[in-house]
């Protein structure tokens, strides 16, 4: 005899625990799938969480230690194999305790925090239980197959929140195989004493800083980008890549990970730092065209395993999305229970619900300049390098012959022939057209 | 000199910054590896080759440079190997595959890598 409850929920990352807290709250069974030794301990991010939706439900999380220091700078530099150009932006008035809404934090301590939260309102919480596949009959699910004895539990809706690889969705026929633009993420949590870091990176007590390395010299010249973190002792430093491209670059991943943290920039910012653990995961980038469909008959698919992420490197987001598909999905849930019905079209207003909301609308906004990005590798692997070149060009002071030094305007004038000669203004004013478009539509 | 100031090299490094100013550590695969708390499931490989005749074809061998802990070799046979055991459950060879020929499901519960940080 099968063990029944209203929802079973595949995974228990932050959108899974933020549903099964809601779920719970109003009144329902909740069962939630952990195939780990506790939620997150096979989770990883990059390091920055935006916590507008969790702030709303739970609005002691910044005492709670599940988080590490609040985002007061954001920095995006490019890089060469030898220098660097930076813009840095510092936000230093916004006010406790949420600041602006984004804290750096690892997946390990913050998913605890949630899935608790979901476990004291009655969630039931199962750990170390693969679930593979949905239980379907007559063309609905009807519940889950976990991998142990008597591991068939039946459930009026489903809820895939098992992640980037969400083989849920997949055995459910919500989606096909995962496409090359799926990120590699690769990442190592560096220990150094928290006085250090806030030393070396201008911080005052829990502030923190997150730094981008945007094309260039941080990953070969691909389409990828670099990231540092702080967190309280230890900083998250990794980078993203799309697979397609790293299959093109050939270099191993790890390897991939010493190099930019031996860039004389990077390394410059990791000085006396022990690498503590070493990560990889997947980040679901991709094109609508595979997304899987959000709801199915008795199942609905949310976070990463719904494709939820704004991998543009200027924003960096997925966590929250992720909970507030979580919030979307619940709130569906409980309508239908109160009528009785979860058929596709019964729980047809989470993702019409969600298509309104910034989770779509961030992921929306940016495919252009992704798909841009991906047929114009000159992004990646000549703008950078020739800005950094003029930067160059105009700042070094030369010497001359006779003891005296290269006037301003000869250098200006060796930009403006640079710019000229290498770059080629044709060429260089079409594709920043192409990047404007992709931008504005 | 004033008996009282005191030179550049006579002041204290009072927080021990000194000890943090060498190049960062690094490690190679297996350090990295060892950073990792992982649990194997002794003869449960979660991991397949489908079709070694596939992999003789394949020509790109994608799967021996992208994994991110390179648990995939070619022998000397031209079989391909996989260190299953050593696996971090990312998913990147079941997507990298040209030819869908690795069976690729998650280890049971309990087993595989825990992140302590993550």
């Amino acid at each position: 005899m099968a063990e029944r409850c209203d929802v079973a929920i595949v995974g228990a990352g932050p959108g899974a625990s933020i549903a099964a807290y809601i779920l719970a709250k109003g009144g329902l069974e909740v069962i939630m799938f952990e195939r780990g030794d506790y939620p997150g301990s096979k989770a990883m991010f990059g390091g920055v969480l935006y916590t507008t939706v969790l702030s709303k439900y739970f609005p002691d999380f910044p005492g709670a230690n599940c988080v590490e220091r609040h985002v007061i700078e954001k920095r995006f530099s490019m890089l060469s194999e030898s220098d660097e150009v930076a813009l840095s932006f510092k936000f230093l008035d916004f006010e406790p305790p949420y600041y602006n809404h984004s804290f750096t934090a690892l997946r390990a301590i913050f998913d605890r925090y949630l899935a608790k939260k979901a476990e004291e309102a009655g969630a039931v919480l199962v750990t170390q239980t693969v679930v593979d596949e949905v239980i379907a009959s007559e063309g609905r699910v009807v519940g889950v197959r976990a991998r142990r004895e008597g591991g068939e539990v039946l459930a009026n809706v489903v809820i895939a929140a098992d992640g980037a690889n969400s083989l849920i969705a997949q055995s459910a026929g919500l989606r096909g195989e995962l496409p090359l633009s799926v990120i590699l993420g690769v990442k190592e949590v560096v220990s150094l004493p928290r006085e250090v870091i806030e030393d070396r990176f201008s911080l005052e007590g829990d502030e923190g800083a997150a730094y981008e390395y945007l094309g260039g010299g941080a990953v070969r010249g691909a389409m990828g980008a670099g990231f540092l973190y702080t967190n309280r002792d230890t900083i998250s430093v990794g980078y993203g890549i799309p697979l397609g491209a790293l299959k093109t670059l050939g270099v191993q991943p790890d390897e991939l990970l010493n190099e930019f943290k031996m860039h004389p920039v990077v390394r410059r910012l990791l000085r006396g730092t022990t690498p503590e653990e070493y990560s990889a995961h997947l980040i679901p980038e991709m094109t609508p065209h595979d997304l899987p469909h959000f709801v199915g008959d008795g199942i609905v698919v949310i976070g990463g395993a719904a494709g939820l992420v704004n991998a543009n490197p200027l924003f960096h987001e997925g966590t929250n999305m992720a909970m507030a598909s979580g919030v979307m999905a619940a709130e569906t849930i409980l309508q239908a229970h109160k009528a009785g019905n979860f058929s596709a079209k019964a729980l047809e207003s989470y993702p019409s619900r969600l298509r309104e909301s910034f989770a779509w609308q961030d992921y929306d906004r940016y495919l252009g300049l992704t798909r841009m990005a991906e047929t114009h590798p000159q992004f990646f692997n000549k703008y950078p390098y020739e800005f950094i070149k003029l930067a160059r060009k105009l700042f070094s002071v030369v010497p001359t012959d006779d003891g005296m030094q290269v006037p301003k305007r000869a250098l200006e004038l060796a930009v403006a022939d640079h710019v000229l000669a290498e770059l080629g203004l044709m060429s260089l004013g079409l594709d920043l057209l192409d990047a404007a478009k992709a931008a504005m539509f | 000199m004033a008996a009282n100031v005191k030179s550049p090299s006579d002041i204290a490094n009072p927080t021990g910054l000194a000890n943090f100013l060498g190049p960062p550590k690094l490690l190679g695969r297996d350090d990295k590896l060892a950073t990792l708390v992982i649990k194997v499931d002794e003869g449960n490989p979660h991991l397949k080759i489908i079709d070694q005749g596939v992999c003789l074809k394949c020509i790109e061998k994608p799967c021996t440079v992208t994994c991110p802990v390179e648990n995939y070799k070619v022998e000397d046979n031209g079989h391909t190997t996989i260190y299953w055991s050593s696996c971090i459950e990312c998913g990147t060879c079941r997507i990298i595959c040209p030819f869908q020929n690795i069976s690729w499901r998650y280890p049971s519960g309990g087993f595989g890598m825990t992140y302590r940080y993550g």
